[in-house]
């Protein structure tokens, strides 16, 4: 029986109303494919990293680092050494910016990880294959000729290179020019980084990148490969960090990708919290629908149970109908994923690779048939999952009330229950939890993930259950303004309204569809404009101390770029224009990561400058920057200025040891004070750069911070800069206005792919609301037939419908902006402290609620259309026939 | 003074099979302070001519003439206008605004015309009054009663004190006590108000509270002749 219900009554519903069916099956794709479009990029994004670490591993199990610094060249001869060890093969890993010279890319800049390798010792780690298929035996050639240089041959063929072409890379002595000697084909380490990779000579690679006598990593083969080998790999690590000490980081390759999920996770989670709420629109609208739907059938259904048809045969009729337009939804929401995820995969691992960066590139994208049936399960689970509750609703029409339908007030079906009393005291509940979370948490305490993930999900489905409040609490006052006016405009204001509030449950689904979305734009821009008035205030302040910034070619802003010798310096100081006062000096950094108790930190490690300076590019929070600057760069004992994110994280404060773990051991430094820096979720220490040099045995520059003259144009030395160093070692430099402008480019680039996130959440909304106020219009066919009988005309029929599209929109906004503004003070405050370890100052987003007011009415204006025309058109005779 | 005059109606509708016929051409005129009865079986018409002469359905052929003006020939504004000022509508399931106060559906009319509640209450509270459901003037629709209801509609169509009143069915949806009391009202409307009232039902005894009797069959008048003595007489508190 309940296939024949299901083929003589669900299938042909769904025919039935192919516009409701359509719009429904329409919105719930979009967020599928959302969410398996983000869920793809995520998890590629991962594997191509983990490919990548792998292909450079070889047949290696274990590598030594020492961060950025690199370390002796000497410690391969400790490794050796170590029983279980079979070979070992040491590399310099460099980022290097290669410059495009012509075409129609001239001057855009592309990472290329350069691989400097001893080709003896790399043949029984990694493979190297050239085009024609060998493998290169012969490193005569190349050690031979210290400006060769191997490519990959997709790196070459995307940039319109050949062998024996000339091209020009950063180096520590500036720009250098480099012969194309071979191209790799995607073999081995070739197929890392998406092929944006590159070797040389090992002793070429220390020279040109600045690392005299040492190494970046050494790999290491065992003996065993076979049974047992796990012990042996415990075994050597735990000698190699014996004989070496701390400082040096001994991993397994898998441990390497660890890093990166461990880095990216927060702004992945974000991702896929934001595709969730996308989905989450999906299923208020699956509900909306079928709910609106068993409004429509209440007769037919009753029908059926008076023919015999138990509570669970409609139950179960109701979900297979579901059932079905959910495969259909997961099965195009499948394939829209696919689309989506191309088009944002190349943003995403973008922004992933400047914030982590690594060289992130995603070389395939997986999306595969599992990708596409997990999509289809989830098309088909969340669109059930959103009709359960109706469908429970269907089965209890008692078969009387459903026969009495004509004419009777339809809405009740979905109209307001005890529950609709209740959740929105719940959703208060969990609102006003996570404020007094707030007010007492410790951001020094880290937060389980568990809670970490919980928070936003509780914030977005509390706002959603107090959505009735803001819908009743706004009708109700305004209602009671209007009763006091009067005209036919008024009345029909009025009558909208009321229509509003006459069916809470529907007007709420609206309400609720774009509120999602609305508050997806709210909180997205809060985080984007917080997190950009707050690093480019700082950035503002931490560079004033002069008018621009030198460095190689790279991205400058994110301090990615080839450090320099120091001896860059002198030839700086010898331009015409530059101030070489102590008011404003010249302040040369050193910008490395270093590990920290298994966490990657960063080292600002600074040139001693004079008192008269003032310091003004230290934010200290608990001392003046005199005081702070004066004991960084005390000759008495070794200080160290700690980041606020820092302190919090690992229980410092100023007064007390910091530990760090370099090269030549373990040495303690004095916190001096608690600083403001945002250039490291973990944090940042500030370090006199004479300490670099001593521990890390590190003599590199990052950037170069200097003031023109007084009386000298900062553009006439830009220019002179330019000309001079520019040519001679592809300097770059930068103005601090073009240092900001390009860090909110960086900021908004990070936040850019959210615009299609938003754009998709929106369109769920819009699509919902049509498709409501498409069913809402049919409802009351009747009613709008009574109304145009009793005298009624069309305009005010079609402005009353159009008013209630608008009231759902103005609801949106209003409850978008009120809650939005609330869940994002929160996330800033809270969550984005916890995950991202910043404290980060909220910006109230006046621009955004703008933003979010004239999306939020044109959404509904748009959704307007429809009905409004639909009912201008109603014919009276048909309208009043209508049951 | 005739009110309606109806002139050679049809109205065919149509169908995969070619047009049908519903109404075949019926003529007849109304004047001021008639109470028609109208009635026949189902399909016979009686429905739609009630449609085309209060302006919510178009006749294929023929006129329709209310206080000598032809409705054939009016906008789609100056019909509503027409439904709003010069006529007043009974439904069977009485299709008050859900949303309204019984007092504000009776002033519906003039709020739809733009008038204040201030300045209509004082008619509706007395046509309330004078329907005996004053005293529900401030519920809503959803608590009233069946009866309630419809003397509320009557209320709102007898508000802007139209020439023409059309009834479809107006006791069709209560109970023969209250159903009684409704007509009798009507009734009283036709009397002591000077409206003219044209009722279709289906129902005999309904029909008998008409001063005239018009029978439709077939899509055709099969007969129209006067009620020598209609029935009927209100409950003290509603004289």
């Amino acid at each position: 029986m309940i296939l024949n219900l299901f083929r003589f009554f669900a299938v042909r519903n769904l025919m039935s109303s192919p516009v409701r069916t359509l719009l429904t099956l329409l919105g719930v794709a979009l967020g599928i494919a959302l969410f398996s479009g983000v869920s793809a990029i995520n998890a590629s994004t991962l594997s191509s990293f983990k490919e990548s670490v792998d292909a450079v591993a070889g047949k290696s199990s274990l590598t030594v680092s020492a961060g950025d610094a690199g370390f002796s060249e000497q410690v391969e001869e400790k490794l050796k050494k170590i029983p279980g060890v079979r070979t070992t093969a040491p590399m310099i890993e460099s980022k290097a910016y290669y410059r495009q010279k012509d075409g129609p890319e001239a001057g855009k800049t592309s990472l290329i990880t350069v691989f400097g390798i001893d080709l003896l010792k790399e043949q029984s780690v990694r493979t190297y294959q050239t085009e024609g298929g060998e493998v290169i035996e012969d490193p005569l050639e190349f050690l031979n000729q210290p400006d060769s240089i191997i490519l990959t041959k997709e790196f070459a063929k995307l940039h319109d290179l050949k062998v024996n072409d000339a091209i020009e890379l950063a180096s520590a002595a500036g720009s250098r020019t480099f012969v194309v000697r071979g191209l790799l084909s995607p073999t081995g380490p070739a197929k890392a980084y998406g092929g944006a990779v590159a070797i040389m000579d090992i002793d070429g690679a220390r020279v040109n990148f600045g690392k005299e006598g040492k190494v970046d990593r050494i790999d290491l083969v065992l003996q065993d490969s076979a049974p047992g080998q796990p012990e042996v790999k415990a075994q050597v690590a735990a000698r190699a960090r014996e004989i070496l000490g701390e400082g040096y980081q001994v991993e397994a390759p898998e441990t390497q990708s660890d890093h990166l999920q461990h880095m990216v996770g927060a702004f992945q989670g974000m991702l896929s919290f934001l595709s969730a709420l996308a989905l989450m629109i999906g299923m208020v609208l699956v509900a909306n629908s079928v709910s609106v739907a068993i409004t429509e059938r209440r007769q037919e259904i009753g029908t059926l149970r008076a023919l015999g048809a138990t509570r669970a045969k409609i139950f179960f009729l109701i979900l297979g109908e579901t059932l079905v337009m959910g495969s259909a939804a997961g099965l195009l929401g499948a394939l829209l994923g696919n689309s989506v995820a191309h088009a944002l995969v190349g943003q995403v691992s973008q922004s992933l690779a400047s914030q982590s960066g690594m060289p992130i590139q995603v070389r395939e994208l997986h999306y595969s048939l599992r990708e596409i049936l997990h999509a289809m399960l989830l098309g088909t689970s969340v669109s059930v999952a959103a009709a359960f509750w109706p469908a429970r609703k269907a089965m209890n029409i008692p078969p009387m009330a459903a026969l009495k339908a004509r004419g009777a007030d339809l809405s009740g079906i979905i109209g307001e229950s005890q529950w609709m009393k209740v959740i929105p005291w719940l959703g208060a509940a969990m609102l006003v939890y996570l404020f007094v979370n707030k007010l007492t948490l410790n951001l020094s305490e880290p937060m389980s993930p568990a809670l970490q993930a919980l928070q936003p999900a509780l914030g977005v489905i509390g706002s959603a259950m107090v959505a009735p409040w803001v819908i009743h609490y706004t009708l109700t006052p305004l209602l009671h303004l209007l009763k006091n006016s009067h005209g036919s405009n008024i009345l029909v204001l009025r009558m909208a309204l009321e229509n509003l509030l006459r069916a809470p449950s529907r007007t709420l689904s609206n309400v609720l569809s774009l509120l999602v979305g609305l508050m997806l734009v709210i909180i997205v821009s809060v985080i984007n404009i917080s997190f950009k008035n707050s690093v480019s205030a700082w950035t503002t302040k931490a560079i004033s101390v002069g008018d621009m910034a030198l460095s190689s070619n790279g991205r400058v802003v994110a301090f990615q770029v080839q450090p320099l010798h120091e001896s860059v310096l002198e030839l700086i100081k010898k331009t015409p224009g530059v101030d070489l006062s102590n008011k404003r000096p010249i302040v040369v950094m050193r910008y490395m990561k270093v590990n920290y108790q298994g966490d990657p930190l960063v080292i600002k490690a600074l040139d001693p400058t004079s008192d008269e300076s003032g310091y003004p590019y230290i934010d200290a929070l608990d001392r003046t920057a005199l005081e702070a600057g004066h004991e960084l760069f005390s000759d008495a004992h070794d200080s160290v200025l700690i980041s606020e994110n820092l302190a919090k994280r690992y229980h410092k404060k100023t007064g007390e040891v910091l530990e760090l773990d370099t090269p030549t051991g373990r040495h303690p430094f004095a916190i001096a004070a608690t600083i403001r820096d945002f250039a490291s979720p973990n944090g940042v220490i500030y370090l006199n750069r004479n300490a670099l040099k001593k521990y890390w045995k590190d003599n590199l520059v990052t950037i170069f911070f200097l003031a023109a003259k007084p009386g000298v144009n900062p553009v006439d030395l830009q220019n002179t800069f330019n000309s001079t160093l520019g040519k001679t070692h592809g300097i770059v430099t930068i103005l601090n206005t073009e240092l900001v402008g390009d860090l909110i480019n960086v900021i908004d680039q990070s936040f850019s792919f959210n615009k299609a996130v938003q754009l998709a959440a929106l369109l769920v909304g819009l699509i919902g609301l049509l498709n409501t106020m498409l069913v809402s219009i049919f409802e009351r066919t009747r009613e709008f037939g009574m109304l145009r009988a009793v005298g009624m005309d069309r305009r005010q029929l079609s402005k009353m419908v159009l008013w209630e599209c608008l009231a759902q929109g103005s609801l949106g906004v209003l409850a978008a902006v009120v809650l939005g503004t609330y869940l994002s003070w929160l996330w800033v405050t809270v969550n984005l402290a916890q995950a991202l370890g910043w404290v980060i100052h909220f910006s109230f987003p006046t621009s955004s609620i703008l933003q979010v007011f004239f999306t939020g009415v044109g959404v509904a204006l748009i959704a307007g259309i429809l009905p409004v025309l639909r009912a201008s058109q109603l014919t009276i005779r048909k309208a009043l026939e209508h049951e | 003074m005739n009110i309606l005059k109806v002139q050679d109606i049809r109205r065919s509708f149509p169908q995969p099979s070619g047009a049908v016929e519903i109404l075949k051409g019926i003529s007849f005129e109304a004047s001021k302070g008639e109470f028609i009865s109208m009635m026949g079986p189902s399909g016979s018409g009686k429905s739609t001519l009630l449609q085309i002469i209060g302006g919510l359905d178009q006749a294929t052929k023929g006129s329709v003439q209310v206080e000598g003006q032809a409705i054939q020939s009016l906008s789609d504004q100056a019909l509503s206008l027409l439904r709003r000022r010069r006529l007043g509508y009974i439904f069977q399931f009485f299709n008050l605004v859900p949303t309204l106060s019984a007092l504000e559906n009776a002033a519906l009319p003039a709020l739809l015309d733009g008038k204040s509640l201030a300045s209509a209450k004082p008619r509706a509270m007395e046509l309330l009054q004078w329907l005996g459901v004053d005293h529900r003037a401030h519920n809503r629709p959803a608590q009233l009663s069946g009866g309630e209801m419809q003397r509320v509609a009557i209320a709102r169509a007898l508000f802007l004190d139209p020439p023409l009143i059309l009834a479809d069915e107006p006791t069709g949806n209560l109970d023969s006590k209250t159903g009684e009391t409704v007509l009798m009202l009507l009734q009283k409307a036709v009397r002591e108000r000077g409206h003219t009232l044209l009722m279709v039902t289906h129902d005999a005894k309904a029909a008998s509270y008409g001063t005239r009797m018009i029978r439709l069959e077939d899509g055709l008048l099969h007969s129209d002749f006067p009620i020598s003595t209609p029935h009927g007489t209100l409950p003290g508190n509603l004289q």
